[in-house]
């Protein structure tokens, strides 16, 4: 085919800030959309996995020979049986990388268990139903040991330890001081110093989409391929070759659809390797679907905070201790562990304090284990920094917005090198403040409370500022803070984008669509995205840390660029101008007042290398890596390192009012404003924000994940895990400030993981501002109605 | 999903359904089942095994009549067809309430059922409440024949009711108070369980309050006297506060009265559409 000039377009539409819908929105609301449990490969059985009964005991014998001889029984398999072919699962960030202690981490437990529910066993059936029922055959003869269930029993001289291998001579997984300055004396010379003491609930997330996997191994090639309702499959695939001692190259991980993260689907679940190992042994395709009584026994929160504030008698704070205990269940080898070092980390947000004495120690205790989930730590510190700023304003009789502005640091201070290291890209913080107060038309709400309040009615508001480190990356793991991503044009001019970021049903494919679609002056419909599949895709993380559009958006639109560059070259050729006059747009390619469709120089360079094609090298395709500044992972002289590139920031403002006699909190309003630098799509980042901000509102009056004396999780549903329903969220109030960082091609910042600690923050400022003429504090969350209504007697005995 | 293999009967009448519980099952439990929303998700939890279900929604027990002025109300009667009666929207406006504050959404509305609700006895349910404050009657049926029991009998302890072996509930017999009435619900969020429910019948003597959750079984207390005193009256009668995983007995204890109060304050504020 022979290129047509045409006549010029016009410039082409600008998809990068628009908010163009989801772009294969159409199969999920029609439901063919797939996830790994509509995949159903002929030959498919399912495991069943039986899980210990006690918090701590020792295995002294399984029998499975009752279950193996009945005739529904494929296969069963204990810890020792599969042994010979299953080793320890690497950890995604192993304890002692950071000093800690080292555990080895099995599939099925050897020797001793360590929580209730603990995979001590597994069948496979043809069927579900069978595999469940087969387990009832199973005889494990228990020696029940002493559980520790909360963190101050777990570090009692005279605990029972948890763990047996070398180097456990306490339940303290790692401990962690992050210390600047000298606060012992800022204390003396402040004018006022507070004290509280805050509890932090066990509480997780909940996908929908409950864990899935699906495990092929082919015996004729020697390959095992996992479907997996996982977030990152090329670091899977590593962790199953070195479990299942095979190589990488044996080894294909494909993310089909995942209907929920939230990182609860990082990796190091020991159902992971469970399910490939049988596959193995049976050589036929095995499925595992979670119970949602499985995702409940995660958890990824449960802090005590003790926080000492100094500042002076114009609010201005001086100094900032916090020696907080994480408990964080037993150890797995799935990330959730390291959200506390972070908690740590963050402090102290986005507020200047000369003096800081931060130590995180974090305990093993027999509780479920952690998984990363959304804020990964970093929500907790921005609960505790924004209690200590209302109880600074409350001391001081001060306005809480007032407080804050006379402590954040000043748009004119960035980049700000915190106490602990971080380099705080940009923003405008005191701005945000303002257009909260405008947002929520302040001063007349505190004129409305006051009113209330002379009716006996109780109205509280609650600000709250969010600092949230995003996209980062740590040395020698797997959190990468880099991705990669391939860009190919195809003879026909239709792209396809393989990405080694992925979707857990965020929808960032719909804003690299928009990226690429606008450097190649394509439409979006031209553009299809593949994610999740180590088949095809470039070596890359995943989804975690609101990285997405930072290093997978970034990476895509530099391949995008190198195949811009050869189609310009041509249709420069072509049209009989300088490569650097071709203007993209609307499918087409124009200078000087003439066009070419992109399709035509497409084909022309791989039909035609010879002619107009001989400046370029087919094929139109490019593999590019996203490497964002600002990152620093060489240690400074203190041993700090700088691990995220961008930090976003937030201002959430809630309006409840406490019923009294009953403490139940209704919320009324919520705002946020937010800046996550240049949105590519404020469609999609408002939805993360919605969604994270339903998940704070859970944090803060709901969700609570609790144990009775034996060790045994009490809220195995969401009847009793009350996760909040439509009905119990306001509508959603959501502001822009773009402050582009300077350490980005395009300036974007991460989005998606912040939120909760903010929502959550301001939802318990609220709930205290409103308790507050009684005398009441809240000293915890959740904010459940016994929770408050006991501030409430507390205050009045 | 459902482990154990059972075998399922749906009878079509209320003495086949009696008949079939008198013989006895090969072995194992026989759950009864109405709706099926709280057996059903035992059964797929596998936290209860029955070797036998009877599904009474095929007996014919899915109505709601009235007679020389009580109203008879088929076991397996749904929120749903609560919901929709005229005859209880104008007689029996209490259930009408309840039935809408039901939590879970149209799949309870349309599948659960007053009568089931009742069997199962749940302290955190919202029937047994209305049932006693409305001095039902129970008609349980055997294979010998009927028995009748009131509400305030039927509802032992917290998931026991007074159905001997080989009785089922077949319907139950309410005669609509005269007076106003009224329902109040405490839950700690949309997607809670009920927390502490009260139900109120008004009267001369100034009523009766009965309030559900807070102790194994309903509690009624008489309201006569001022609006505040009932707030003492129900603390005093709360001897027995039952915990559970949603609230502690205390909590419900030191609510209780609270709730009564509220109770008697809405009294006939009941939603008319939804």
């Amino acid at each position: 085919m022979a290129s047509t000039v045409v006549a010029a377009d016009d410039a082409g539409p600008r998809y990068v800030g628009s908010s163009e819908r989801k772009r294969n929105g159409d199969a999920f609301l029609t439901g063919r959309a797939q996830y790994v449990n509509d995949i159903s490969p002929p030959g498919l059985v399912h495991m069943a996995v039986l899980r210990s009964p006690y918090a701590h005991a020792r295995i002294v014998e399984i029998d499975t020979s009752a279950a193996s001889a009945d005739p529904r029984c494929l296969l069963a398999v204990t810890g020792e049986l599969i042994a010979d072919q299953v080793d320890p699962i690497p950890h995604f960030i192993d304890p002692s990388a950071f000093g800690g202690k080292h555990n080895d981490v099995r599939a099925l437990a050897i020797g001793k268990v360590v929580y209730t529910g603990q995979p001590v066993a597994a069948v496979v059936a043809k069927t579900r139903n069978d595999a469940d029922d087969l387990l009832d055959q199973i005889t494990v003869r228990w020696e029940p040991l002493t559980p520790v269930l909360e963190a101050e029993a777990a570090l009692a001289p005279e605990a029972p330890l948890l763990y047996e291998d070398e180097g456990w001579e306490d339940n303290i997984v790692l401990q962690i001081p992050f210390i600047e300055g000298d606060f012992e004396q800022a204390r003396r010379e402040a004018d006022h110093v507070i004290e509280e003491e805050f509890r932090i609930q066990r509480y997780s997330s909940q996908p929908i989409e409950t864990r899935g996997y699906l495990a092929e191994w082919d015996e004729r090639t020697q390959s095992l391929t996992l479907h997996a309702a996982a977030q990152n499959p090329h670091p899977l695939r590593w962790v199953l070759a070195h479990a299942l001692k095979l190589a990488e190259s044996q080894v294909r991980v494909i993310s089909p659809n995942v209907g929920g993260g939230f990182g609860l689907k990082m990796h190091g679940h020991p159902e992971e390797a469970l399910v490939c190992d049988l596959s193995r042994r049976l050589n036929r395709p095995v499925k595992w679907i979670e119970d949602r009584r499985e995702t409940l026994l995660i958890g990824a929160r449960e802090h005590v905070h003790r926080y000492v504030v100094a500042f002076s008698s114009d609010g201005v704070l001086l100094g900032f201790k916090d020696h907080f205990v994480a408990n964080v269940g037993a150890i797995s080898a799935a990330p959730g562990w390291a959200m506390a070092y972070l908690t740590g980390l963050t402090f102290p947000t986005g507020y200047k304090v000369p003096h800081t004495d931060i130590l995180s120690t974090i305990v093993t205790t027999n509780k479920g284990p952690w998984n990363a989930s959304r804020g990964y730590g970093k929500e907790a510190t921005n609960l505790v920094m924004e209690r200590s700023l209302d109880l600074v304003a409350q001391t001081l009789q001060m306005d809480v917005a007032e407080v804050r502005r006379r402590n954040l640091i000043d748009k004119s201070e960035f980049p700000y090198r915190t106490n602990t290291g971080l380099n705080i890209d940009s923003g405008d913080y005191r701005a945000m403040i303002d257009k909260t107060l405008a947002m929520l038309d302040y001063d007349a709400l505190r004129v409305e409370q006051a009113r209330l309040l002379e009716q006996g009615r109780y109205l509280g508001i609650g600000i709250a500022f969010e600092l949230t480190p995003e996209a980062g990356g740590i040395p020698g793991t797997f959190v990468g803070a880099y991705d990669t991503t391939t860009v190919k044009m195809d003879p026909s001019g239709r792209v396809t984008v393989l990405t080694g970021v992925t979707t857990p049903g965020g929808g960032n494919d719909t804003g690299i669509a928009q990226l690429v679609a606008d450097e190649l002056g394509v439409p979006m419909d031209d553009i299809s995205v593949v994610q999740g599949d180590t088949g095809v895709c470039p070596f890359g993380f995943g989804n975690y840390s609101g990285r997405s559009m930072v290093v997978g958006g970034h990476s895509a639109v530099l391949a995008a660029r190198d195949i811009r560059e050869k189609l310009a070259t041509v249709a420069g050729t072509l049209l009989n101008v300088a490569p650097t006059e071709a203007r993209f747009g609307r499918g087409n390619i124009a200078a000087d007042g003439r066009s070419v469709p992109v399709a035509d120089v497409a084909y022309a360079i791989y039909t035609l290398p010879f002619t107009p094609g001989h400046n370029v090298e087919p094929p139109l395709e490019s593999t590019r890596t996203y490497r964002p500044d600002n990152i620093v992972h060489v240690p400074d002289a203190a041993g700090r390192i700088q691990p995220y590139p961008t930090y976003s920031n937030a201002v959430h403002s809630a309006v409840v009012e406490v019923d009294i006699e009953t403490g139940k909190v209704d919320l009324q309003r919520f705002g946020v404003m937010h800046d996550c630098g240049v949105m590519i799509n404020p469609r999609f980042v408002e939805g993360q924000m919605h969604g994270a901000v339903a998940m704070g509102i859970g944090a803060a009056l709901t969700e609570e994940q609790s144990y009775d004396a034996v060790g045994r999780l009490e809220n195995d549903r969401f009847k009793t895990y009350m996760i909040p329903r439509p009905s119990d969220v306001p509508r959603i109030e959501v502001g822009h400030q773009v402050t582009p960082s300077p350490y980005t091609l395009l300036g974007v910042k991460g989005a998606g993981e912040a939120g909760v600690g903010g929502a959550q923050a301001a939802i318990i400022n609220a709930v205290n501002d409103a308790i507050l003429p009684l005398g009441g504090r809240l000293r915890r969350t959740p904010a459940s109605p016994p929770n408050v209504l006991d501030a409430i007697a507390k205050a009045r005995s | 999903m459902i482990r154990k293999r059972f075998s399922y009967h749906a009878p079509a009448s209320a003495e086949q359904a009696a008949d079939l519980l008198a013989s006895s099952a090969r072995d194992g439990e026989t759950a009864m089942i109405g709706g099926g929303t709280w057996v059903v998700a035992e059964m797929t939890s596998g936290t209860r095994s029955p070797s036998r279900v009877i599904d009474l929604g095929r007996a014919g027990l899915k109505r709601i009549d009235q007679l020389d002025g009580s109203i008879t109300i088929g076991a397996t009667t749904t929120y749903r067809d609560l919901i929709d009666s005229r005859v209880i929207d104008t007689q029996l406006p209490m259930l009408r309430s309840l039935a809408l504050a039901v939590t879970g959404g149209s799949q309870i509305w349309n599948r659960g059922t007053l009568g089931g609700s009742a069997c199962y006895a749940n302290p955190n349910s919202d029937a047994p409440t209305a049932l006693v404050a409305l001095r039902a009657t129970m008609r349980l049926r055997s294979a010998a024949g009927t028995r009748e029991v009131s509400a305030s009998a039927f509802f032992r302890d917290a998931y026991a009711v007074d159905l001997a072996d080989g009785e089922l509930l077949e319907e139950l017999v309410i005669a609509p108070p005269q007076t106003p009435t009224g329902y109040y619900k405490f839950k700690l969020c949309e997607g809670s369980w009920p927390v502490v429910t009260g139900a109120y019948v008004a009267g001369e003597d100034g009523g009766r309050v009965t309030l559900g959750g807070v102790q194994a079984t309903p509690l009624t207390v008489s309201a006569s006297g001022a609006s505040d005193a009932i707030v003492d009256a129900v603390d005093a009668a709360v001897t027995d506060p039952r915990d559970d995983t949603l609230a502690s007995g205390q909590y419900k204890k030191s609510i209780a009265g609270v709730i009564a109060r509220r109770t008697i304050e809405q009294a006939d504020v009941h939603p008319r559409r939804r």
